[in-house]
């Protein structure tokens, strides 16, 4: 479609195959990001949330194309079996336009930004720290306009900012609360009681892990090891480390966060 | 709290853990920072530094014990490329914080270590991959590397030699599979964190298709020392090999231990190679939690086959661990005691890996998920006897069969947990259906 989707950047790597696999399609189960359970569709829903005006169909001339997208999906599976013409009424009317991507470094970035790049002799090298910096800085989360702004100015596939996010964890690629409440849960702060201060967080504040309160206070996670082990449980309120954590010392600290 | 019957610490990384501001340059200096690296660059030649650490016997810290001087000298020469040096922060397994207390409370020792080792290895820059969970280390680490080269021990000429490096701390961003060395280098070249096949090993063509040396914090935080005091002095100390088994490289020098999960007093202590799991889980750990007792405890992280409290009569060693049926790991111990229910234990460190999993391997990315499955139906009461089988098939089907090492990481715990605790997997089974048309 664009010259983006041809990977470009001078990084090709010893493994150029498994690059070109599609971060774009839902991950296979299994994959990280999530598991069998919380897979169900979740990069989609950020994505058609994030931008719903972007999912017009990209062939309307054909008729499978209109409606909407369940209905669009059916007539495809139909459209295989009664070869209606062409190859495009297969998949694309569930394809949604790439995003518009935001300038990126803005202004107040820029020399941060240039600073990263210069650090390593390929530009693509800096994308984890940019992105560090960018969810930091830009509103908590990466957009798919953001995402898109970041490939432009690195000089890869918006398909492979989206990879490298849904896999790892401490990307968001939907928005979060103003305190993002990470209790870890692997095994020496499970032995501890992490389960207590999860149960805690629903009880306090009615959200499980994954969910955000609709003022936009609080999101809670459940994330694997935070590496403060030896003052377990442990969890994390943004980039702030709360140790030897107890369910009423939690209800103290969640009371006192604005 | 210590009795007088403990095994004594010796101090040699951790001489500066409770020194006020040691992470400051000023005071790091104050206490023998760098005077190693002016050693090297002064008085030896790179190969001369590769000796010392080959006569070391050092073995890597980050859980695999490969002879670190023999990795370096595996480094591929005359590429007409540049050679890296990395540095594996990436303390990603669970129950380890050993290197968090290094890089936060005495980073130059770290850089200093960085810093040779790449004068060894003509390395021209240092990355440093910090995990993304440790914002700290990330603080204390570039806050070094700041002051270091404001003070000409970082970058071009350094300390008035021909020798000229770069540093940079790296922010890894939340995946296990990141310590992995090459899942490590795809990460750092801004990509998912997918180990590679090896060969090439990363000593060949590493970052950037270039060669490079990737160890681990603690075992770089070593080479000051050795470099002070030679590296016969080194190996005098800890384990000697096994002189009935001549494959035995022993476990020389000291060695960063820790103890995590349900004991008094968890935390991280140095001690020449030779304690025994029990002096540190009953000792130094401070025993079992009031009125409990130790059940099974996982040696190093969360990747090793457990031990039953009657087993922790076993050195802290790399050849001795596996003697005993498990592994030295990363040397930082996860205790249960009798009130941990090993089947939800089990699903608790199932979900860990099948979380973590790259995806890259079928039965890794499979396999996981299925036995996490499995085994959460086990601890729900829904599980039958055969599946206990099933999962056995599935050990098999996953150890060994993929890229890297995680998916036999898996493995290992959870098969010796069935092994040593299948009662308490039996006893949460359903009595198995009568078939139709029988009785």
């Amino acid at each position: 479609m664009t010259p983006q989707d041809v990977p470009s950047g001078p990084a090709t790597g010893p493994y150029g195959k498994l690059k070109k696999r599609d971060p774009n399609q839902s991950p296979a189960r299994g994959t990280r990001g999530g598991g069998y359970d919380e897979l169900a569709g979740a990069p989609a829903a950020a994505w058609e949330g994030a931008a719903p005006a972007t999912l017009t169909p990209a062939a309307p001339a054909q008729p499978a194309a209109v409606g909407a997208k369940v209905a669009a999906a059916k007539a495809a599976a139909k459209a295989g079996a009664s070869s209606s013409p062409g190859v495009g009424a297969k998949s694309v009317p569930t394809i949604p336009k790439p995003p518009v991507p935001v300038e990126f470094p803005p202004a107040a970035l820029r020399a941060e930004c240039e600073a990263l790049v210069a650090r390593y002799p390929q530009r693509l090298a800096a994308l984890i720290p940019i992105l560090h910096l960018a969810q930091r800085k830009l509103g908590g989360w990466i957009s798919p306009e953001l995402e898109a702004g970041i490939a432009k100015y690195l000089g890869c596939a918006d398909q492979h900012v989206r990879g490298v996010l849904t896999f790892y964890t401490m990307f968001n690629t939907k928005p979060v609360g103003r305190h993002h409440v990470q209790v870890c849960r692997t095994l020496s702060c499970w032995l501890r009681g992490a389960g207590e201060l999860t149960a805690c967080l629903k009880r306090t504040t009615g959200l499980a892990p994954g969910q955000t309160d609709a003022e936009g206070r609080f999101t809670v996670s459940e994330v694997e090891c935070l590496g403060l082990c030896e003052t377990a449980p442990a969890l994390f309120v943004n980039d702030d480390a709360h140790v030897h954590v107890t369910p009423s010392s939690l209800e103290t600290l969640l009371k006192s966060l604005p | 709290m210590a009795t007088p019957a403990l095994y004594p610490q010796t101090k040699i990384l951790s001489k500066n853990f409770e020194v006020p501001g040691a992470h400051t340059l000023a005071v790091a200096r104050a206490h023998g920072a760098y005077a190693s690296l002016e050693k090297a660059l002064k008085s030896m030649t790179p190969g001369q530094v590769v000796e010392e650490l080959k006569k070391s016997r050092l073995r890597g810290r980050g859980g695999a014990g490969f002879p670190t001087g023999t990795k370096w000298s595996f480094v591929a020469k005359n590429t007409g490329k540049p050679t890296y040096l990395v540095l594996n922060a990436d303390e990603s397994e669970p129950g380890t914080f050993k290197d968090r207390y290094l890089m936060e409370r005495d980073p130059h020792l770290v850089l200093e270590g960085c810093l040779i080792s790449a004068y060894a290895v003509e390395a021209t820059v240092i990355y440093v991959y910090i995990r993304g969970e440790y914002p700290h280390s990330i603080a204390r680490m570039e806050a070094a590397m700041d002051e270091a080269r404001a003070a000409g021990l970082v970058g071009k000429g350094i300390l008035g030699s021909k020798f000229s490096c770069e540093a940079w701390v790296h922010p890894g961003a939340g995946a296990y599979i990141c310590g992995e060395e090459t899942g490590l280098l795809e990460s750092l070249e801004g990509k998912r964190g997918h180990p590679r096949i090896k060969p090439p090993f990363p000593a060949v063509e590493g970052v950037f298709r270039c060669p490079t040396i990737i160890n681990n914090v603690e075992t770089l935080a070593h080479v000051p020392w050795i470099v002070a005091h030679g590296g016969e002095a080194f190996a005098k100390q800890g384990i000697p090999p096994d002189p009935a088994n001549p494959r035995s490289l022993g476990t020389a020098g000291t060695k960063l231990m820790g103890v995590s999960g349900q004991v008094r007093n968890p935390g991280v202590w140095e001690f020449e190679a030779g304690i025994t799991l029990r002096e540190i889980v009953h000792g130094y750990g401070g025993g079992p939690l009031p009125g409990r007792k130790v059940k099974a405890v996982i040696p190093g992280g969360l990747s090793m086959p457990v031990l039953t409290d009657a087993e922790l009569d076993v050195k802290m060693g790399f050849d001795d661990l596996v003697k005993a049926g498990s592994g030295l790991g990363t040397a930082c111990a996860i205790v249960m005691d009798d009130s941990c229910d090993m089947v939800e234990a089990s699903v608790n460190i199932a979900h860990f890996f099948a979380h973590e999993s790259c995806g890259q391997c079928t039965p890794c990315r499979e396999g996981c998920h299925w036995l996490e499955k499995i085994l959460r139906r086990i601890a729900d009461g829904e599980g039958q006897p055969s599946d206990l089988d099933l999962m056995e098939s599935l050990y098999k089907n996953i150890e060994g069969r993929t890229i890297c090492a995680l998916a036999d990481a898996a493995v290992w715990p959870l098969r010796s947990i069935l092994k040593k605790f299948r009662g308490e997997f039996l006893a949460k089974m359903t009595p198995a259906p009568v078939p139709a048309g029988v009785a």
